[in-house]
């Protein structure tokens, strides 16, 4: 990565914002947007032969494109996407329908698909290039079609919450934030009532309807029949490691297209952000 | 029945849900763990001791175990002898045998299986000089064996072998111990392994059990030999395909643990591989590890799983099918139910797993769900058409009874509707077909199948038009209709044949059937301006055949004709009303608020009528006057228009009154038609052309059967109809 920034760009430095603390998992106030776009790829980590996708954005890449967003380089946000300091909730309010389309693609690997032309090297010119040509490749890929996803976000670090929060109220970004793949472009729209909501707990006695998708303990689900719900095995967060990253926790996520699941809550980080029920990781 | 090891399944079964198609893989594996049976080896998850099932003996097979025996307690490493003894199963434990599965490379274990087809003598002495010099890295090609006999304490031993491995002629050694015993001159199954004579003084890590009668351990219980056994093992898993290996501290993605994982660890699918990278900046083969970690306990338990997985698959129409049952929460005792409801399974359908659970255990089937996964493999490509981690038997269950009420009622009796076809004649609406069947045909895919177009060949088969309707029926995720009705004129078209005048009727009563059975069951998804096709069809069951009970769905003579002298043709007119009157598909709404909405059900309704003047003119053109080339084998569905609807409407009505000599062959259709054609006049026509060819296809069934149809209907009524010349009948009007 060429970016030099190693932290949040605020618009407008000088303002001053508190940001959200946590309390077992809850925040007192979150950041709402909804992201969305004609499709999204977010490719399944155990799938490389078939280029497959979650049908919900990991919270790895919930984060990536937040940074995206505020203009944060790569590998430098894991820290503030810790889920000790931070807590994520996603809701489904697209379509989670996919379809498989066959690309076409052209290796850019210099070590096998190039090809060279001209003289030598040494005293004459010589042009290394990929050849379009040949070397083409058709590989299926699957795409989420009609995404978007309402987000919730609240990092307890204050740059980056107040330069998230300034970027969402003027509707810019340091970098176009995309769906999985840079030329899946988002839409990134935000409440008319507002970008930044409290929230309060949510106790639960029996059981309880969650509107957004449900972390961790998916076994809580009240099941209906007839109506299945999804259940993905996602990675949730990353640490920096040398020049390189790593997953360092996956996270199972139980969600639906339809609305509400029902669950009996335990385990879960529950909070009430303008009468929908969250739950944050 | 415990047929598990309990404490195999509490050691590996996955902590939490199964949530994802790794985690179901190694569920599978603790469960083949467990079913082999307890063991306190450490080394036990890499043994495979399955498979040499093949290779022991029973009864007079020709498989032997062939043993270097070598003496390790002189100054030297010495061969001693090199056996050969029919290999019986009580041995295998012993051998420590770790299959390495791919490929013309060695196994990890020091024990060799040779090759299924049997081996030589020539090539049974080179699975001995390889044990002593290939696995002990005497040849530098073993590095992972090799760290093992230079680090390990005990790993004198190992370097011993390497010794006695890198002389000149051991090879000649051990063709000359071995000759002599070697069993025929046909090519046996054999096994090879080495068997060492030592002092267990002089090994930090003693063997486990006692030496045989001659003094000689085994493999199996040696430990130094095994932790090369797991050191190779392990190296593969971090090494397929990449140079440098691939492997750091991570967390597993199958476990969620903390530890070692390697990034190269096969799946039973085969749908990772770390050569299809290239749309990834950054992801480079060594490090897989980042963006695949898999800890080598669930590498081991997804390969121990693999055999289990591939059972509760099959292969129909090129693709191969994965239909793996599991509940979300598996605990032991659930464990024990689904490794029964898989092993007891002796046909491999979401069905007979269902139901070998629900007779097991109700609370059980309930929570039983099935991952499928429909995968293309042509050429080592493998693609991916389908996959539902969560189908359970509630929307097949819903399909296949809408379906049978489909068959039970109306649409398929002479009241109003079809003839159903004999038994075995078409599989989904032959006379025989219940509720089991129709599950099969559901959740096997064939109801799907054999509905829609095929796919075209030359097509890049990334795709297949029909696994997405298979999807949708064990999901309950909406059809979207005009994709729907596309698709099976695709198929009619394929299947008509107007050279030899063949029309597949019974294809079309199936689609007809499918349709109204996916509306019943809620799963159609209309567009806004035509959502009478999604509404379930008012037809009349619970229809009994008993002749002296009740039969509510049977009309009364007089609502044929006022005065009870019923004509065929009052017969023909009844059952089209009817047919009509049922589904609002046909119906003109009479409802203000969506009065825009009766257009389209009009313009349909003239498709079909249509269809039916259409196909009662080439019935009689066929039966009454012999001719070969009739007006449906002239107008195929897939052509047809409003437009050509419009220009040949004149010739059939001509046609009818030249038949009927200057009368009308059958007024009732072309009474409707007429009125149909004056509410919407095919040239303004806004209904899409498939909606136009699919009712218009319907429309030639129903009106080839009409006569017959009609005919069983009086039958029915124990009305006599006399002589079957319907060009008479039209007098009656």
């Amino acid at each position: 990565m060429t970016n030099t920034n190693v932290g949040p760009v605020d618009p407008a430095p000088d303002r001053s914002e508190t940001p959200p603390t946590l309390t077992d998992g809850v925040p007192d106030s979150c950041l709402v947007c909804t992201v969305g776009g004609d499709w999204a790829h977010f490719r399944r980590i155990d799938r490389t032969v078939t280029k497959q996708t979650y049908r919900l954005p990991p919270r790895t890449t919930v984060a990536g494109l937040l940074a995206a967003i505020v203009g944060v380089g790569r590998d430098e946000y894991y820290d503030v996407f810790d889920p000790a300091v931070s807590a994520v909730g996603v809701e489904v309010v697209g379509d989670l329908r996919t379809t498989t389309q066959p690309s076409l693609g052209v290796g850019t690997n210099p070590g096998e698909t190039f090809d060279s032309a001209g003289g030598s090297g040494k005293k004459t010119v010589k042009v290394r290039f990929p050849d379009t040509t040949d070397n083409r490749q058709i590989h299926s890929y699957e795409y989420v079609v009609d995404p978007a996803y309402r987000l919730y976000v609240a990092v307890e670090d204050e740059a980056f919450h107040a330069a998230l929060k300034h970027h969402l109220e003027r509707g810019t970004s340091y970098y176009p934030p995309s769906l999985g793949l840079s030329e899946l472009l988002a839409r990134v729209e935000t409440p008319e009532a507002g970008v930044e909501h409290d929230v309060t707990a949510v106790a639960v006695d029996d059981t309880v309807a969650v509107d957004s998708a449900i972390p961790e303990a998916v076994e809580t689900i009240v099941p209906r029949a007839g109506t299945p719900h999804h259940v993905e095995r996602l990675p949730a967060a990353m640490e920096a490691d040398g020049r390189n990253r790593r997953t360092t926790e996956f996270t199972d996520y139980a969600f639906t297209a339809d609305g509400q699941l029902e669950t009996t809550g335990d385990g879960l980080a529950l909070g009430d952000v303008a009468g929908r029920t969250v739950a944050f990781y | 029945m415990t047929r598990l090891d309990t404490a195999t399944l509490d050691k590996y079964l996955p902590d939490g849900p199964i949530s994802s198609l790794r985690r179901l893989e190694v569920l599978y594996g603790a469960m083949t763990e467990a079913a082999a049976g307890g063991t306190d080896s450490e080394y036990g998850l890499y043994y495979t001791p399955g498979e040499l099932a093949g290779f022991v003996t029973d009864a007079d097979d020709d498989r032997y175990l062939v043993t270097v025996k070598v003496d390790l307690t002189g100054d030297d490493p010495r061969l001693d002898a090199v056996t050969a003894q029919p290999l019986q199963p009580s041995m295998v434990e012993d051998l420590g045998y770790a299959r390495y599965p791919w490929g013309r490379g060695i196994d990890h274990s020091i024990t060799e299986r040779g090759a299924k087809g049997g081996s030589t003598l020539d090539t049974t002495v080179r699975y001995c000089r390889e044990r002593l010099e290939r696995w002990t890295n005497a040849s530098g090609k073993e590095p992972a064996v090799g760290r093992v006999a230079d680090e390990h304490p005990d790993g004198h031993v190992i370097r011993a072998l390497q010794t006695l491995g890198s002389r000149d002629d051991i090879a000649d050694q051990i063709e000359d111990s071995l000759a002599s015993n070697f069993p025929s001159a046909d090519s046996p199954r054999v096994v090879a392994t080495v068997a060492l004579k030592l002092d267990p003084e002089s090994l930090e890590a003693p063997p486990d059990g006692p030496p045989d009668g001659d003094g000689y351990y085994y493999p199996g219980q040696l430990p130094v030999l095994n932790e090369g056994m797991v050191a190779r093992k392990n190296h593969k898993l971090a090494t397929k395909n990449v140079d440098s290996p691939s492997k750091g501290e991570g967390t597993c993605m199958v476990t969620g643990d903390r530890g070692e994982v390697f990034g190269t660890a096969e799946d039973p699918l085969a749908f990772f591989t770390i050569q299809h990278s290239e749309k990834f900046a950054e992801l480079k083969k060594e490090n897989a590890w980042r963006s695949h970690p898999v800890s080598s306990e669930a590498a081991l338990l997804l390969q121990s799983g693999t055999s289990l997985v591939d059972e509760c698959s099959r292969t129909r129409d090129g693709l191969r099918v994965y239909m793996l049952p599991y509940v979300v929460d598996c605990d032991a005792e659930r464990a024990e139910l689904l490794y029964a409801t898989v092993a007891d399974a002796d046909a491999t359908s979401i069905v007979t797993f269902q139901q070998n659970a629900e007779q097991n255990n109700e609370a059980f089937a309930d929570a039983l769900r099935f991952y499928v996964i429909g995968v293309r493999n042509d050429s080592g490509d493998i693609n991916v058409l389908h996959e539902v981690p969560n189908v359970d038997i509630y929307w097949p269950r819903e399909v296949a009874n809408a379906h049978l009420d489909v068959l039970e009622g109306s649409t398929f009796d002479p009241v109003a509707g079809f003839r159903r076809p004999a038994e075995d004649d078409w599989r989904h609406i032959d006379d025989s077909i219940g509720q089991d069947a129709m599950l099969r045909a559901i959740t096997g895919g064939s109801y799907a199948r054999d509905t829609l177009a095929y796919p075209t060949a030359d097509d890049p088969t990334s795709d297949d038009p029909r696994e997405w309707l298979v999807t949708a029926l064990l999901t309950g995720e909406p059809v979207p209709v005009d994709k729907l009705l596309s698709q099976y004129v695709d198929r009619i078209a394929s299947d008509t044949d107007a050279s030899d005048g063949s029309f597949p009727t019974y294809l079309v009563l199936t689609q007809y059937a499918q349709l109204e059975a996916l509306a019943r069951a809620g799963l159609l998804d209309a567009p806004d301006d035509r959502s009478e096709l999604a509404d379930t069809p008012a037809i009349t069951m619970d229809q009994t055949n008993d002749l002296f009970g009740s039969n509510e769905s049977l009309p009364d003579p007089s609502d044929l004709a006022p005065d009870g002298d019923v004509k065929k043709y009052h017969a023909r007119k009844y059952r089209l009303e009817r047919f009509l009157g049922e589904r609002p598909a046909f119906q003109v709404d009479d409802d203000p608020h969506s009065a825009d909405d009766s257009q389209t059900a009009d313009e349909r309704r003239g498709a079909f009528l249509f269809g039916v003047f259409l196909g009662q003119l080439a019935n009689h053109q066929s039966y009454n006057r012999d001719m070969n080339r009739t007006l449906r084998d002239q107008h195929p569905a897939d052509r047809m228009t409003a437009d050509r609807i419009q220009n040949v409407y004149p010739d059939l009505e001509q046609r009818s009154g030249v038949y009927a000599n200057g009368d009308q062959l059958f007024p009732e259709t072309e009474s409707l038609l007429k009125d149909a054609f004056a509410e919407a006049p095919p040239s303004s026509w806004a209904l899409p052309v498939e909606d136009v060819r699919f009712f218009y296809a319907l429309g030639l069934a129903y009106g080839a059967e009409a006569r017959g149809q009609a005919f069983q209907l009086m039958d029915r009524l124990g009305i006599d109809y006399g002589d079957a010349d319907d060009a008479t009948d039209s007098a009656d009007e």
